[in-house]
């Protein structure tokens, strides 16, 4: 993946409304054909920074180039080649679907046949086939979702910038949403991904950004971001009584790092949660304890986000 | 190109709206239409039931002159050509036979012309009555009848005093008047009431000097005169709605996000706008010929000559077009914008004279008034060409128009352009 060239360059990006930063320096590069996620809570500067990639605002500071063109002097071929799915579900609800793409398509100057044929085909890859000549007012959340990211196909652009595309719909929707975004990466679509959903980040994305207040805190695969926060698990015991002795017995193994109390829940910093448990389970036994309450969490993006900024992701 | 489908887009999603549809057609029609409806009859189409008169005329001739029969003037005149839309007269010579008609339904008015009709008239104690009978239950038959009686009887006791008159002045001056003199006070009294009374049945008092904007001697109907006016500034009014509400696409494309995604296209924003304002223009346009067509059938309205008429529409559909982008670049939603631009187009389209084309005294400040809005200018240049005017009196405030209406446009696409960067 390191010798593909690169997609996406963007150098100290900044963009301000007033006093407010939107976004701070933003220095990140997508190479082609790859999955890049820039995850981060609502407010982070997502949007924004799609939003001056797709030549929609201009940057306060810095410059991108996208397949080398640079969106201050060039932004004409900068939105030739890029298809940006918007947050906001942006079509014509008077229209049918096949007359949105039919539209949106000649926006980007196609025509004829041509332009038949690849409505046809974009249709096929959104499964709205059947549903084509149905106004879009009529359609559900999903089909409305998968439409708005059809119209961003039309032109076979080289760069697919999806904002968000998953907010509001019912997990079918999503799944086949999630599924086009693998084919187009399959077909060497280079695709920049916004989301505030961690799982959607991780099973997509080659690479990811995690974003807070306009500021870029970490960037690199999944399994390098985890590894910022180490290995260790953290399980969550609820016991059915006062541990007294026990939880020194449990200081004493091996695979424990630490071991907390607090209201009755005991805290436990792991290094492989699933051969320690049962030992857990089996001294507490002992002592006639009941666990009533078990939580295992292992390191995920979340706790690559708490580590980083001290509060939850979806806050 | 890319252009043109916007301009398409916009207009088909303009003319699926029946909010627009009644703005740009049924309004305007019906404004103008009613009035014309109800007042039809003073342009000779009024359809009513004619009336069957029975004239008895037993009126006996002055032995002095022998040639002059009053009755026969007044059964001249009931039957006159003018009123056979209304009037339908039989002669009969037996009053009794008449009346009995009348009450059998086989005639709705009798009038009996009395034998001393004549006589009455140059006796200066004289007295006649004509009788008018006829069935309680019809009103508006026996009503016309007895004002064409009255006027008849008006217009004689009128000679009578002009004769009079005439004989108390010639006599002061010490002249001898003769039968032959006061015949002659008399015709000529006659001669000048009977040209009152035809322009009084065109609408027209010879005391009052009629000006802009009914050309009343041209057109030749009243009615004709006054819709087409009423009609150009139902026209002019309603454009000025419709351009406003068509511009709206640009809040509820904004409000829908599709303004947003257009604008990541390669097309540049200039030619988004305009592709928006065509719309707008072109929607105008379809509004002016339509109407104007529909004017000229259903109403027999003649606009005027082609070219200045057409200079007009164009004026119109720019001014129009320009006030509505202009104005909704000031707002913020189309919500907001539905009740704001209501209010303008109402205001400036009052002041501009769209709803007062019929006044014929209007003041002169009020006139002025007219011109500080596009719609007093585009109004100004349809009245030029209704009244057939030259060329250049129609089309200069069909350019000001125009021109007020690209002004208009700048205004707008500067904020818009402010906005959207």
């Amino acid at each position: 993946m390191s010798n593909h060239p690169t997609a996406i360059h963007v150098q100290d990006l900044r963009k301000s409304y007033g006093n407010l930063a939107a976004v701070q320096g933003l220095t990140f590069s997508v190479r082609q054909g790859e999955i890049f996620s820039l995850l981060g809570p609502n407010g982070a500067g997502k949007s924004t920074t799609i939003a001056i990639l797709s030549c929609l605002v201009p940057p306060t500071a810095g410059d991108a180039t996208l397949m080398g063109h640079s969106i201050r002097s060039r932004p004409g071929a900068v939105k030739q080649v890029i298809g940006v799915v918007p947050q906001e579900i942006a079509l014509y609800e008077d229209l049918s679907a096949r007359q949105n793409l039919l539209f949106w398509g000649r926006m980007y100057g196609l025509k004829g046949d041509p332009l038949r044929r690849r409505v046809d085909e974009v249709l096929e890859l959104v499964a709205l086939g059947e549903r084509q000549n149905d106004r879009a007012g009529q359609y559900s959340g999903g089909m409305q979702r998968r439409l708005n990211i059809a119209i961003a196909l039309l032109h076979e652009p080289q760069i697919v910038i999806l904002d968000e595309p998953t907010v509001g719909i019912d997990p079918q929707s999503r799944r086949r949403i999630l599924d086009s975004i693998q084919e187009l990466k399959r077909c060497g679509v280079t695709i920049l991904y916004t989301t505030h959903y961690m799982e959607e980040a991780q099973e997509l994305s080659d690479r990811i950004a995690i974003l807070d207040h306009g500021r870029m805190i970490a960037q690199g695969t999944h399994a390098e971001l985890v590894g910022m926060v180490g290995e260790l698990s953290r399980i969550r015991l609820t016991l059915s009584r006062k541990p007294s002795g026990l939880l020194d017995l449990w200081r004493m193994l091996a695979s424990v790092h630490s071991v907390s109390e607090e209201n009755g829940t005991v805290s436990l910093l792991v290094r492989d949660s699933a051969r320690v448990l049962p030992t857990l389970f089996e001294s507490a036994a002992r002592e006639t304890i009941q666990i009533t309450a078990m939580e295992v969490q292992e390191p995920d993006l979340e706790a690559v986000f708490l580590h980083l900024t001290g509060k939850a992701l979806r806050d | 190109m890319n252009i043109l489908t916007i301009t398409f887009k916009d207009l088909a999603d303009s003319l699926r709206k029946p909010l627009v549809l009644a703005f740009m057609l049924v309004l305007p029609l019906l404004q103008a239409g009613l009035p014309y409806l109800a007042f039809n009859g003073l342009a000779g189409g009024l359809d009513v039931q004619i009336t069957r008169v029975l004239v008895v005329d037993l009126d006996q001739p002055n032995p002095a002159y022998p040639e002059f029969r009053a009755g026969e003037l007044l059964t001249a005149m009931l039957a006159d050509e003018q009123l056979a839309n209304l009037l339908e007269v039989t002669l009969s010579d037996d009053a009794y036979a008449a009346r009995r008609m009348v009450e059998a339904g086989q005639a709705d008015v009798a009038v009996i012309i009395p034998p001393e009709l004549t006589a009455s008239l140059f006796e200066p104690e004289g007295r006649a009555a004509v009788s008018i009978y006829h069935d309680p239950t019809l009103t508006l038959g026996p009503g016309i009848v007895r004002d064409v009686v009255v006027n008849f009887l008006d217009g004689f006791a009128g000679a009578l005093i002009a004769a009079d008159l005439t004989t108390l002045q010639l006599e002061a001056l010490g002249q001898q008047v003769t039968d032959r003199t006061r015949q002659e006070a008399m015709q000529r009294y006659g001669t000048w009431a009977q040209s009152v009374g035809e322009s009084l049945s065109r609408g027209v008092h010879p005391a009052i000097d009629y000006g802009d904007p009914v050309e009343v001697h041209q057109t030749g109907s009243l009615m004709k005169a006054i819709v087409g006016p009423m009609m150009a500034g139902m026209l002019v009014f309603f454009a000025f709605f419709v351009g406003a509400f068509a511009a709206q696409s640009l809040l509820r494309e904004d409000e829908q996000g599709t303004l947003k995604r257009l604008f990541r296209t390669p097309l540049s924003r200039g030619r988004i706008l305009t592709g928006k304002f065509l719309a707008v223009v072109i929607l105008l346009l379809l509004q002016t010929v339509l109407l104007l067509g529909f004017g000229s059938l259903l109403f027999g309205i003649h606009w005027g000559a082609a070219l200045p008429v057409a200079v007009n529409g164009l004026g119109l559909a720019l001014s129009a077009a320009g006030f509505g982008i202009m104005l909704i670049s000031f707002m913020r939603t189309s919500r907001q914008a539905f009740l704001v631009m209501g209010g303008a187009v109402i205001l400036t389209g009052m002041a501009g004279g769209t709803m007062t084309t019929t006044f014929a005294s209007l003041p002169a400040a009020f006139r002025l008034l007219n011109l500080f809005t596009p719609q007093g200018w585009v109004l100004r240049g349809f009245e030029a060409a209704l009244q057939g005017r030259a060329l250049l009196e129609a089309a200069v405030p069909a350019l000001v128009a125009a021109a007020t209406g690209l002004a208009f446009l700048l205004v707008g696409w500067h904020n818009l352009n402010r906005r959207y960067s």
